[in-house]
């Protein structure tokens, strides 16, 4: 991975915190999830 | 010179492109005394369902052992030696790493093909202190904002979808960009 140099710091204030709303969901069985 | 960049402001949140690993804490190769002293600190925080929670799936760093907080931002730390600053620095690869393009992280995405293991691909918000780079950005304050799953089910897809409150959809894996590769003198790739 590779993003260059440098070039600019910013200091970003956004007016609402882009976050996503968590839903309840139940957790999927291991032996679903291929190896 | 490191120390002069140029400085700037925005009042929204930068958007990248990263990738994740998708594994469940208890995958992890944590020894009982990691796992014991992790439900222990969480005990003491009083975050209630901590067991199960080691269970859920989640997006974790590729290259370190992080996992991300649904609900909650994840912030950036380093602790770099000799000295713990905090992140993202300047003069340190430290902070929350994310591409400019969607074709970068597809590239290292497609390189994962092969590891075993489900990877996540998808548009992160990076705010706090940014440093730009570029290619991409390193940010301190970072979330996910969508989600596309190679390797996985759709079930999988959808609790992920849930625990962090984003559009997931399962995809098949990018196909590597063979010009890196022929640039490399490697030839091209069938």
């Amino acid at each position: 991975m590779d993003i260059g140099d440098p070039v600019r710091e910013i200091e970003v204030v956004p007016e609402e915190e882009p976050i996503g709303v968590p839903e309840e969901a139940p957790a999927v069985e291991p032996e679903e999830i291929p190896a | 010179m490191l120390h002069e960049l140029e400085f700037a402001f925005s009042p929204e949140a930068l958007v990248g492109w990263r990738a994740w690993r998708v594994a469940r804490p208890i995958d992890r190769e944590a020894s009982a005394l990691e796992l014991a002293t992790g439900l222990l600190a969480a005990e003491r925080r009083g975050d209630p369902g901590s067991v199960e929670e080691l269970f859920r799936l989640r997006l974790r760093s590729l290259t370190e052992p992080t996992f991300w907080p649904p609900g909650r931002r994840l912030e950036a730390s380093c602790h770099a030696v000799p000295q713990e600053h905090e992140a993202p620095s300047v003069g340190c690869e430290c902070g929350v790493w994310a591409f400019r393009t969607s074709a970068a992280v597809e590239a290292t995405v497609a390189a994962y093909r092969y590891c075993g293991a489900p990877i996540a691909f998808g548009r992160v918000a990076l705010w706090g202190r940014v440093i730009e780079h570029e290619l991409g950005w390193r940010g301190a304050l970072a979330a996910p904002l969508d989600l596309f799953v190679c390797g996985s089910s759709e079930a999988a897809t959808s609790e992920l979808a849930a625990a962090y409150g984003v559009e997931a959809s399962a995809v098949v894996w990018p196909q590597a960009d063979p010009e890196p590769l022929v640039e490399r003198g490697r030839g091209q790739v069938a």
